[in-house]
């Protein structure tokens, strides 16, 4: 039995999409553990069957029918031997897109009709064994996302197989640490729309994120929200946050920002008050549920409750300002302030046709940071007496705030 | 030397004596392969796991539902119910031992033997797999609930073992579930859907297949290609339509027969109740 090796996934897959090459992923058939370690390949763990190239330190794998093989009952004695093929393995792919292969002298292999997918841009599943993991539903979702801007949609017969996992309540079941994982890695890469919009399309938001879901279908006033849905605004801000940036955290913070009217009392509607407030507790409920890390929590708790008050800085008495400076942490955590900023501004820009519209908030609290922290509290210090030393700081902020808005108002065409 | 594998006893075990007396078994040559339910329903639980017991070293055994239903009813992690026939069994002095015994085999066994077309595969389940599985996630996953039903918390498996959810396996279940979802495949698996959902109510033939429902083997896709022996389903009549699965379970608790094959050669012996 010869040895052969095939270059596959994503490696095959980004090539025919013409993006920049990622990892090499090596899958080796015909072979087994003693053979590639006589060739000098590293045995990557005890009983895996995956190597490291002595020179190059790429990742080969022993053809293999099982994504994970576990040493278990008799090692990976069936699972990834010299008797498994190139089709047997590619079919334990998710996608088709991802189940090409290549051979060493350049001749692709198909058995799965990748190409005639990634010629129609659709993301399907290779066989029905694709829902033998429900994590595949948060996988997919995030291909969605990533390949959306070269205008891949879902099959709808994969989407129909997701929705079914979803009927099964099989995503309550999975870890809430890589759930988060999947949601942090869609917040950073492109499109995080349209991660929402998969998992909304098969069910499965509603199960993740029923925060998030159950916005759909709840009206804004139309003055401030021409859109109106507050679940489509979501996503408007969605798109808008990831103009501004690639950072998850801010665009995190967009997407749980609303959650508060969600649970807007129907006879209230179209208006939410107090949604900031109730935001806060759903926002807990998330975290909680999903072991979101401090950082995003806390950033989104910080836009959800204070964002309205940030669309109105400029009607603020500086006593209020003052005090949303310090409930930011701004003199301390600048760089937070600016993320918080940029997730207000997505938030402003999130509404339909007002897209472009400019956030001169944005640089008029930067301003006034920027000033008011150049205040020399060491001189200042020096003048107080110790027991009022804090009161003193904040009288002292306060006048040179009073100073700076005056300024800035007055030179304010728009005032 | 030869190997027989045998269709569900369901402790009869004059039958079994018959069929064995028939190919002129031998205990020092021969090895008998049980595809699990080997008590309950029928006249002689007690003699024939005894019987079975004596020649240990000459069988090979998986444990069915009804064998786990026992072991259950034993250790009063489970009630008998109103069909079960096992008291001769339950009263016995030796009961205890038996079913430490039982409590030790697998719900999954894999040979590879010599036979008249070839060295062949052969794995035997009581009832079957899900339809993706391959051959070695079979054993893994059986392994798990073998080592279950031995360790300290194997009374807490045994109380909870029953029940028909979750319905399908994924990769994601944990725990008892997890277990479960495994045991029910193994040991009680009729008909399932594409994505190894399962149908656990109905127990008639071919033709009261639920929509959307197929039977088991209509999906496996096992690797290596394997020759599969499994019982449990007695309204197949010993009819699948594939070359390399066969159903053992013949129905003669139920009047009908007991099936007895030789792998080596495929020859079949039966006896009518």
């Amino acid at each position: 039995m010869t040895m052969e090796i095939y270059l596959v996934g994503g490696a095959v897959r980004d090539r025919l999409l013409d993006l920049p090459g990622r990892d090499k992923d090596w899958v080796v058939v015909g072979s087994n553990a003693k053979l590639m370690k006589e060739r000098g390949y590293l045995q990557v763990g005890k009983g895996f069957p995956v190597f490291l190239h002595p020179e190059t330190k790429e990742e080969y794998a022993l053809a293999r029918t099982e994504r994970k093989v576990g040493v278990g009952y008799l090692g990976f004695e069936f699972d990834a031997s010299e008797f498994v093929t190139l089709e047997q393995d590619l079919l334990r792919r998710d996608l088709t897109i991802n189940a090409i292969a290549e051979s060493s002298d350049g001749k692709i292999i198909d058995p799965y009709n990748g190409r005639r997918d990634i010629k129609d841009k659709v993301l399907r599943h290779v066989s029905p064994a694709f829902a033998e993991d429900p994590l595949r539903v948060l996988r997919v979702a995030k291909f969605a996302a990533r390949f959306a801007k070269l205008g891949f949609s879902v099959a709808p017969e994969t989407l129909k197989l997701m929705n079914n996992i979803v009927q099964s309540g099989e995503m309550d079941a999975l870890v809430r640490e890589r759930v988060w994982q999947e949601i942090e890695q869609a917040m950073g890469g492109p499109a995080p729309d349209v991660f929402i919009c998969v998992l909304r399309d098969c069910s499965a938001l509603k199960s993740i994120l029923p925060e998030v879901d159950r916005l759909f279908g709840v009206p804004q006033l139309v003055k401030y929200h021409p859109e109106v849905d507050t679940g489509l605004h979501t996503l408007l801000s969605l798109q808008q946050a990831a103009k501004l940036t690639d950072d998850p955290v801010v665009r995190y913070a967009t997407l749980v920002n609303d959650v508060g009217k969600g649970v807007t009392d129907k006879a209230n509607w179209p208006s939410h008050y107090a949604h900031e407030t109730v935001g806060l507790q759903l926002q807990a409920d998330i975290s909680k549920r999903l072991h979101v890390p401090n950082e995003f929590a806390k950033l989104a708790a910080l836009v959800c409750e204070h964002h309205t008050k940030m669309h109105r800085i400029k009607e603020l008495r500086p006593a209020t300002l003052l005090k949303l400076i310090e409930a930011l942490d701004g003199f301390r955590r600048p760089e937070r302030v600016q993320k918080f900023l940029l997730a207000c501004e997505a938030d402003a820009r999130g509404r339909a046709g007002l897209e472009k519209r400019d956030y001169p908030q944005n640089d008029y609290l930067t301003t006034i940071l920027l000033e008011l922290t150049q205040l020399d509290l060491g001189t200042l210090l020096k003048e107080a007496k110790p027991e009022n030393a804090h009161e003193f700081v904040q009288q002292s902020r306060l006048s040179l705030l009073s100073e700076i808005m005056t300024r800035l108002n007055s030179s304010d065409p728009t005032n | 030397m030869s190997t027989y594998v045998v269709g569900d006893l369901q402790g009869c075990y004059k039958p079994l004596k018959k069929l064995l007396r028939k190919v002129k078994f031998s205990e020092s040559k021969d090895k008998l392969w049980c595809v699990g339910d080997l008590v309950n329903r029928g006249p002689n639980s007690l003699e024939t796991l005894r019987f079975l017991h004596d020649i240990a070293g000459s069988i090979e055994i998986v444990l069915g539902n009804h064998d786990l239903h026992f072991i259950a009813i034993h250790e009063g992690c489970a009630p008998a119910g109103s069909k079960d026939t096992l008291d001769d069994l339950l009263n016995a002095r030796d009961c205890q031992h038996l079913s430490d015994w039982l409590r030790t085999q697998p719900l999954a066994h894999y040979e590879s033997l010599d036979t008249k077309s070839g060295v062949k595969d052969f794995l035997m389940v009581h009832a079957g797999v899900a339809p993706h599985w391959t051959l070695q996630k079979t054993l893994d996953l059986s392994a798990e609930v073998q080592h279950s039903l031995q360790d300290a918390q194997y009374k807490a498996f045994l109380r909870h073992m029953y029940g028909n959810t979750p319905t399908r396996w994924h990769n994601q279940l944990e725990g008892l579930d997890r277990l479960r979802v495994i045991t029910n495949y193994l040991t009680r698996i009729r008909f399932c859907d594409e994505i190894g959902t399962m149908q656990l109510t109905v127990k008639e033939g071919l033709a009261s297949a639920p929509h959307g429902f197929k039977p088991w083997f209509e999906y496996e896709t096992m690797t290596p290609k394997t020759t599969i022996l499994f019982g449990h389903w007695a309204a197949l009549e010993g009819y699948t339509g594939k070359k390399y699965i066969h159903a053992l379970d013949t129905g003669y608790v139920w009047g009908r027969e007991l099936t007895l094959m030789r792998l080596e050669d495929q020859q079949l012996y039966s006896i009518s109740n």
